[in-house]
């Protein structure tokens, strides 16, 4: 691609062009009322409060993704009122640097004043590329956080002049072609940085209302009793899902202390030993009933052998998860939690508000890659 | 494997609500349906609660399960702050039943111990929580009907646990007899005295704000403090029958006791040596003990003003005054609106006056907490004319609505003159951290399940509150020459008299 390949016409999604060099005085304008900011919002109350939580910079080497980002942005906004900064990196054509800014805008409950975080965007091509550290750390709201969400392949950009200035790192590998080789890069990083920045896998993410789920599973005293009795769990996952899959199982064996021993041939069969007993985890994809309307993982059936069995289910219609005990001794009952599905703005939303180390990912980390490898 | 090894506890650092069935006694009343099972439902909208859970209403009503869902399931669609969802109501619903019996009929508490234990069999926890959501009158009797049935005894490996609603007694002996009757029942560890105010997010927040930042604990204490003032208004008058039990409680009881004398405790107490439950409610107790008590009239007259509104306009309405409200006694010596001033006789506060105010048909409703600190030296810009010295220099922390803190600071005006301005620095929950966080019910009952007691009342703390309550309530309807009753037109600030109160040391209200 040359920089003539980009639709310019989706551009203006990213809000209103200035140099670089005048970037700071276009958003002091958005709020010392010189300038009524160029919203994505069609509100046009007066009386803007600027606030932010953090920096949230977003970078793409794919530039048809403008669109997709942008609103991402706009969704994150509504929930975390943050500086936002968006690079779209094209390394062919001739170098240049363009800039955008804007803000997202919203009202409070009470209609009373509107709210404004800001977004500035980059567009870095040919050579120019290159300068993402220049584009990120020129423009963060001081004294903030900075979140980095990159999209994509992990490419020689992520350098260590980079990740080592970033306090959370969120990705998705489901979107790459090799997860093997990415994760070896990031896990890298990670011990190079000291394991200084938090790391935050959408893939892993997605499987946030299944392992909820799970948890709730064992509230239940008698399936609580009849934990030593699970066998086997089957995970079902919608296409392309599978990296949340195997996010789960190692979840669900680091959980339990759980060795793996090996994979089945031809099979995406997991062989765990855990306390003696054999513990089989599976993995199986199906299709989505309706596309995108689905979670990630669509079920998980844990045989607790003669405890009795259960299952967790996603309800796309009702927008819920069913938890099916049907447990040796008692009536079946069913419990609904739930469970609408999110994009990848919600998730990332979700990450943000609940900061923390991710522990139980990091612990999970070192199994996933042996599942991956598998 | 002791515990559930699937519960992520990096995610979440509050304690696990565990599962129990939930007996609520008074379960056809309005607390019940407009507060406690919308609470719940709320929480399994988000899948907060957990699995196992059942709730039995106790009531005197005939009523079968179907019926009383059905009534619950009226009011939830009208009241549920997130709405109703019918594919979530259905399997939540199955799990609430309903037991007829008198409050006084030891019979019927057997016949719930049995019903109960019948439910542990099925698969039942074990754990029970009894909330006391009735009429007080009847608090006595459950307390000790449910020890006669032996159901305050946990069952092996489970806890049994008692939620008591508020007015927790009407001054101290009817406290101190609560305390004994519940004491006897249930020990103070599994007792849960609910204040509401305190599962407000701002409330909570007060203590993160304090001890959080180094930037405020510094300047806490009488060197820099001039004075603090809370305040309560409320526009509503007695809509809705509430003067029946308001003429007999009044606004000192009825806000004061114990929602503002607990965001008091907040604000004055000392750092606890941890966050536990008696951690915590321990430094509360020392702060009302340390409480300047107000002995006899007089006392009570140079500190405290009680007045009642008469008729005027709130909201561009016009309004009656209190006396001719309904359900409330034409000659009723009932205040409706209270303002003190409390003096804290410790170390850290001697000297600096807490005002706390309280009033129906104000012309708005507000909670709010502001701190003043002392004046800069009236040197340098503050010597310059035209500069307000009473301006600027306040934190304001607002409990509800819009709950958020604000600092006033002083800051030069644009411009070749020095002219200096107050200007304010806003932080807005909603706007910083989007959407809005659980009802106060929510989060204590999850609390209350998870054997978490930190926002729940103590029996010293409630005695010692009454203690200090009961001297102006002696005061006013004991003495031979009481304080008087002032009076104030419906929709304004108060009477002139609490205006006055803050005059006497060179104060004013804050400004709402």
């Amino acid at each position: 691609m040359n920089a003539s390949d980009i639709d310019e016409s989706r551009l203006h999604h990213l809000g209103t062009e200035v140099a670089v060099s005048e970037i700071d005085r276009a958003l002091h304008r958005f709020f010392s009322g010189e300038d009524s900011p160029p919203s994505s919002s069609e509100d046009s109350s007066t009386g803007i409060a600027r606030a932010s939580l953090l920096n949230l910079a977003i970078y793409t080497e794919d530039t048809s993704a403008v669109d997709r980002l942008s609103h991402v942005v706009e969704e994150l906004t509504r929930e975390m009122a943050c500086r936002a900064i968006l690079i779209l990196a094209d390394a062919t054509g001739t170098p240049a640097v363009r800039s955008w800014v804007q803000a997202h805008c919203r009202l409070s409950d009470q209609g009373e004043k509107t709210v404004c975080t800001e977004q500035v965007s980059f567009l870095l091509e040919g050579a120019d590329a290159s300068l993402v550290r220049n584009a990120v750390f020129a423009h963060l709201d001081s004294d903030l956080p900075l979140v980095f969400w990159w999209q994509g392949e992990l490419s020689d950009v992520f350098d260590e002049r980079l990740y080592s200035r970033i306090d959370r790192l969120i990705f998705d590998s489901a979107t790459w072609a090799q997860p093997s080789n990415q994760f070896l890069r990031l896990s890298r990083a990670f011990e190079e940085s000291g394991s200084r920045f938090a790391i935050h896998d959408l893939a892993y993410t997605r499987s946030h209302p299944t392992r909820t789920a799970m948890a709730l599973v064992f509230d239940d005293p008698i399936a609580f009793e009849a934990l030593d009795q699970l066998s086997s769990i089957e995970i079902v996952y919608g296409p392309g899902q599978r990296l949340s899959a195997l996010w789960m199982m190692a979840w669900i064996a680091g959980r339990l202390g759980a060795r793996f021993e090996g994979r089945d041939a031809n099979e995406d069969r997991f062989r765990f030993l855990w306390e003696g007993r054999r513990l089989s985890l599976i993995g199986r994809e199906e299709k989505d009933e309706a596309e995108g309307k689905l979670e990630a993982i669509h079920a998980a059936h844990l045989d607790l052998g003669e405890g009795g069995a259960v299952e967790i289910k996603h309800d796309a219609e009702c927008k819920f998860w069913r938890i099916r005990w049907d447990l040796a001794g008692c009536s079946e009952r069913e419990k609904l939690y739930p469970g609408l599905t999110r994009s990848d703005a919600d998730l990332a939303a979700e990450i943000l508000k609940r900061a923390g180390r991710n522990r139980a990912m990091v612990e999970a980390f070192p199994l996933l890659r042996e599942l991956v490898v598998a | 494997m002791d515990k559930n090894p699937f519960h992520e506890d990096d995610l979440d650092i509050r304690n696990r609500p565990e599962p129990c069935t939930i007996v609520i006694f008074g379960a056809t009343g309005d607390l019940t349906h407009r507060k406690l099972i919308p609470a719940l439902y709320n929480l399994a909208l988000v899948g907060d609660l957990p699995a196992g859970l059942n709730v039995i209403g106790f009531a005197r009503r005939e009523k079968s399960d179907a019926i009383f869902r059905s009534d619950l399931e009226d009011l939830n669609r009208k009241v549920s702050r997130t709405g109703h969802n019918d594919d979530l109501w259905g399997p939540f619903s199955q799990s609430i039943y309903y037991h007829q019996s008198e409050f006084q009929d030891v019979e019927g508490y057997r016949r719930l111990r049995e019903r109960l234990e019948q439910m542990d069999r099925e698969g039942g926890s074990g754990n029970r929580l009894f909330y006391l959501a009735s009429a007080p009158e009847f608090f006595d009797d459950i307390l000790l009907n449910l020890r006669e049935a032996g159901l305050n005894e946990p069952r092996e490996n489970g806890w049994s646990r008692v939620v008591v609603e508020k007015p927790f007694g009407v001054d101290l002996p009817s406290a101190q007899h609560l305390n004994e009757i519940v004491s006897e029942t249930f020990p103070e560890s599994d007792t849960y005295r609910i204040d509401h105010y305190l599962g407000k997010e701002t409330a909570q927040n007060i203590m993160v704000l304090r001890f959080a930042n180094s930037l405020f604990e510094g300047l806490w204490n009488n060197r820099n403090i001039e004075q603090v003032q809370i305040t309560c208004a409320e526009h509503l008058g007695m809509e809705g029958g509430r003067g029946g039990y308001y003429d007999k409680a009044g606004a000192l009881r009825d806000m004061v006791q114990n929602h503002l004398l607990q965001l008091l405790c907040l604000i004055a107490m000392e750092p606890p040596v941890d966050l536990s439950a008696d951690g915590i409610r321990d430094e509360k107790v020392k702060v009302l003990k340390s409480l300047r008590r107000l002995k006899g009239a007089e006392a009570v007259t140079e500190n405290v003003i009680r007045a009642q509104y008469t008729a005027g306009t709130v909201n561009g309405e016009s309004v009656v005054g209190y006396r001719r409200e309904d359900r409330v006694n034409p000659g009723s010596m009932t205040e409706s609106y209270v303002a003190l001033r409390v003096m804290i006789d410790n170390w850290r506060w001697a000297g600096v006056p807490f005002y706390i105010r309280m009033g129906k048909r104000l012309p708005k409703k507000a909670t709010e907490i502001s701190i003043h600190f002392k004046e800069a030296p009236e040197v340098l810009f503050n010597a310059m004319p035209g500069v307000d010295p009473a301006a600027g220099n306040v934190l304001v922390i607002r409990i509800q609505p819009n709950e958020g803190i604000s600092l006033g600071i002083r800051s030069k005006l644009p411009g070749t003159s020095a002219r200096v301005q107050p200007v304010k620095m806003d932080f807005d929950y909603q706007t910083s951290f989007g959407g809005s966080g659980p009802e106060a019910y929510e989060r204590l009952l999850l609390d209350a399940m998870a054997g978490d007691a930190t926002l729940f009342a103590r029996d010293d703390e409630v005695e010692n509150a009454w203690t200090f309550i009961d001297d102006i309530e002696n005061a006013w309807h004991k003495s031979s020459t009481p304080p008087p009753m002032a009076e104030f037109p419906a929709g304004s600030w108060g009477p002139k008299e609490a205006d006055d109160l803050l005059k006497q040391r060179n104060h004013n209200w804050r400004r709402l």
